[in-house]
């Protein structure tokens, strides 16, 4: 936890600096990566079992949603301190702002789907979450903008 | 318990439970991916690449007409989706095949360019996992008559 909190600060200390296709793993990126393919394989495992939604997996999800407030909030702040992203703002903020409801709605879905299907939309929550994740943070250090 | 017995008596739609809800999720997903982005690029940019900013708006408004067909219960709702699945398939097909023969007609990428290689060929799976759904809820099947 300390050395990702480390990761972090030294990229934003280092600010928007060129490229290289792996250059947008940083610190927070590689958090909400792991927590997004974690709740992706709890939630499958779980609903290929045949279980509905229970503690597990939306107590995953819920962390999910924590991971992703607190990735979002990073993005906000970098913005207010004077960085910019290399790639387009616009596109950057639809998917942070996507990203950030994704959790939530998935949640609100399972309460109308007690099936394992309501599983795997928890699973599917997560998936979409490292993917867009995983995009916002490729625009914001501008890979494929060189 | 009382669900089994409220989807009996037909009061649950059938589409909306089970893999349709995971399937409608999916469109749920594409329909804001696509629509912010061509409405953003129709907006600011629509110049720069009008073919495939009017290819992604249409690949929008066909993943709307889908999803919300998909989550409206009778028949006439099923016939829409079949309409609006099988355009998306066509529709990933053919830009798919255009843009790999035409590169220079695509300056800036579409949902269904490289039949949705951009997006983890998703484009292209989505309208075979909805026609086959489709085709397991079909309303003109054939049922076994109740009694009365």
């Amino acid at each position: 936890m300390t050395a990702l909190l480390s990761t972090a600060t030294t990229a934003l200390q280092a600010g928007t600096a060129p490229a290289s296709t792996t250059s947008y793993l940083d610190g927070w990126t590689v958090t909400l990566l792991l927590t997004g393919f974690l709740a992706m394989v709890v939630c499958a495992v779980s609903g290929l079992n045949g279980h509905g939604p229970g503690r597990v997996t939306l107590g995953v999800t819920a962390l999910l949603q924590l991971v992703v407030a607190v990735v979002f909030a990073v993005y906000l702040i970098r913005t207010f301190s004077g960085e910019h992203p290399i790639g387009p703002a616009w596109e950057l903020w639809a998917y942070l702002v996507t990203v950030l409801m994704v959790p939530a709605v998935a949640w609100l879905w399972t309460r109308s789907d007690t099936s394992r299907w309501g599983t795997f939309v928890l699973a599917l929550a997560g998936f979409v979450v490292a993917v867009m994740g995983a995009r916002a943070a490729q625009l914001w250090h501008g890979v494929g903008f060189q | 318990m009382t669900r089994q017995q409220t989807a009996d008596t037909g009061s649950v739609n059938p589409r909306t439970s089970g893999p349709g809800r995971l399937i409608i999720a999916l469109y749920a997903v594409f329909v804001v991916g696509s629509l912010s982005r061509a409405g953003f690029q129709i907006a600011t940019k629509f110049g720069e690449a009008p073919l495939a900013y009017s290819l992604s708006a249409l690949a929008g408004v066909v993943y709307v007409v889908a999803a919300v067909s998909l989550s409206i219960r009778g028949p006439r709702a099923w016939w829409v989706s079949l309409v609006a699945i099988s355009t998306e398939l066509v529709g990933v097909l053919a830009v798919g095949l255009w843009s790999v023969l035409d590169p220079a007609a695509f300056p800036d990428a579409t949902v269904w360019s490289g039949f949705g290689r951009g997006y983890l060929y998703v484009p292209l799976v989505l309208p075979v996992l909805g026609l086959w759904w489709l085709w397991r809820t079909r309303p003109m099947r054939p049922r076994p008559t109740h009694g009365a």
